[in-house]
């Protein structure tokens, strides 16, 4: 098999099942897109969101959204503020799940690789973490392209996560993938020219990079 | 505690030690986050402790009863939130809140201690009651100060018996205590903070 395109449409169709069997065994649930449980879960969207301005409303694309916790999150600790919502998920069952979830209300929710719309700001939880049996190479190309995408579809930045890798010599658990937040900070400083913050040191052993446009922005930045 | 695991008692063990995975002690900075690492960073956050709150609503919190066996998971919170008819080793809180109370000290604290959950038999000197106390060592292999909480258990095939504790097990703790105060040293209510 050539490493290109079709190797990550192949790539998308495996992580998209692998979820859908999370899914299908916990249900909307932590669990059920694979983090312990909703404490851990809402910490990462906390370091995430840190990117946000929560002063005025604004857009969100939420890619590997899952059953669309962060409007759990949202609802719980910044009511006040109207985010524009749209998640990104490679499952159609997950999206599914997410629409059913939230019908009634104006989210929306798309099966897809990558956002069809850009928005002021977008985060991705946890989607990099498990790669299950994919070569290395492959997904650091996936992330690349990602990261890519993200840039690309979001005007005020955008916000990711990643399990640190461990010390030299020592095992990651099969099937996760693990990497230093210097690597991927070089990348999106080179590659998009946007200025990097990483937030580590949280209580796990993971890192979160809030990758944010030099330029000020003005306006409310709602997109449709 | 028997009467409410009933056969499930098998997976006692296994919830222990998902409680351990979860306040035990991190495996090192960074890379090897987590544990009571991770644990002091989400009641930083979210404040999931708190004095008067239901220690089971916790453990639901946490997922800490369990992934797959339904049934068991609601055993065993149940098993916890009955530690609220249980006493503890300080006089007037009983269980639940000698635990509640622990946690929020032990994770305020700039280096928390890792938290070993086992389980004693009520029937033996230790009694009907939650037991804290530090301790150098977790398990025995692990050299390390650690807060051990110890919830009273029996069998499931033990006699019913009240809930106060049977007069031979009141006298054996009266001698059982004097030995530990020399052994053992109690988590004090206000630990200092800043180890």
């Amino acid at each position: 098999m050539t490493d290109d395109g079709s190797d990550l449409e192949q790539l998308h169709r495996d992580v998209a099942q692998y979820y859908t069997g999370t899914l299908r065994r916990f249900g909307p649930t932590p669990l059920g897109v694979d983090w312990s449980c909703a404490p851990t879960q809402a910490l990462r969207f906390r370091k995430l969101l840190k990117l946000c301005d929560f002063q005025g409303s604004f857009s969100l694309n939420d890619v590997g959204c899952g059953y669309g916790a962060v409007l759990d999150y949202l609802a719980d600790y910044h009511p006040d503020t109207e985010v524009d919502y749209l998640g990104i998920d490679l499952s159609q069952a997950m999206v599914r799940r997410a629409r059913k979830l939230w019908s009634g209300k104006p989210h929306r929710f798309q099966r897809a690789s990558v956002a069809s719309r850009t928005a002021d700001y977008s985060i991705a939880s946890g989607i990099f973490n498990v790669m299950l049996d994919q070569p290395v190479q492959r997904w650091e190309r996936f992330v690349a392209t990602t990261l890519s995408q993200l840039h690309e579809t979001s005007r005020r930045g955008f916000a990711v996560n990643f399990v640190t890798a461990p010390l030299a010599g020592q095992d990651i658990r099969p099937g996760l993938y693990g990497t230093s937040p210097e690597r991927w900070i070089a990348f999106c400083r080179t590659a998009f020219g946007r200025e990097v913050t990483l937030i580590d040191n949280y209580g796990m052993s993971e890192f979160t990079l809030l990758v944010r446009s030099p330029e000020p922005h003005l306006g409310n930045g709602m997109d449709s | 505690m028997g009467r409410i695991m009933k056969e499930d008692d098998v997976f006692i063990p296994g919830l222990l030690d998902q409680l351990y995975l979860r306040f035990g002690p991190s495996q090192g900075p960074k890379e090897a986050h987590g544990g009571i690492a991770e644990m002091k960073e989400l009641q930083k956050e979210f404040q999931i402790f708190r004095r008067g709150r239901n220690l089971k609503d916790c453990f639901a919190l946490l997922n800490l009863g369990g992934l797959w066996n339904a049934r068991v998971k609601n055993r065993w919170l149940s098993l916890i939130e009955d530690l609220k008819s249980y006493d503890s080793d300080v006089p007037g809180e009983n269980g639940n809140d000698r635990i509640m109370n622990m946690l929020i000290e032990n994770l305020g604290r700039s280096e928390p201690l890792p938290v070993f959950f086992q389980a004693h038999d009520s029937r033996g000197p230790d009694g009907r009651r939650v037991i804290v106390r530090t301790s150098p060592t977790g398990p025995f292999f692990m050299e390390q100060d650690h807060v051990i909480v110890s919830l009273p258990m029996k069998p499931k095939t033990a006699t019913p018996t009240a809930k106060q504790a049977a007069p031979a097990a009141r006298s054996a703790r009266k001698t059982a205590s004097k030995t530990a105060t020399k052994t053992a040293t109690k988590t004090p209510r206000k630990t200092p903070r800043g180890r």
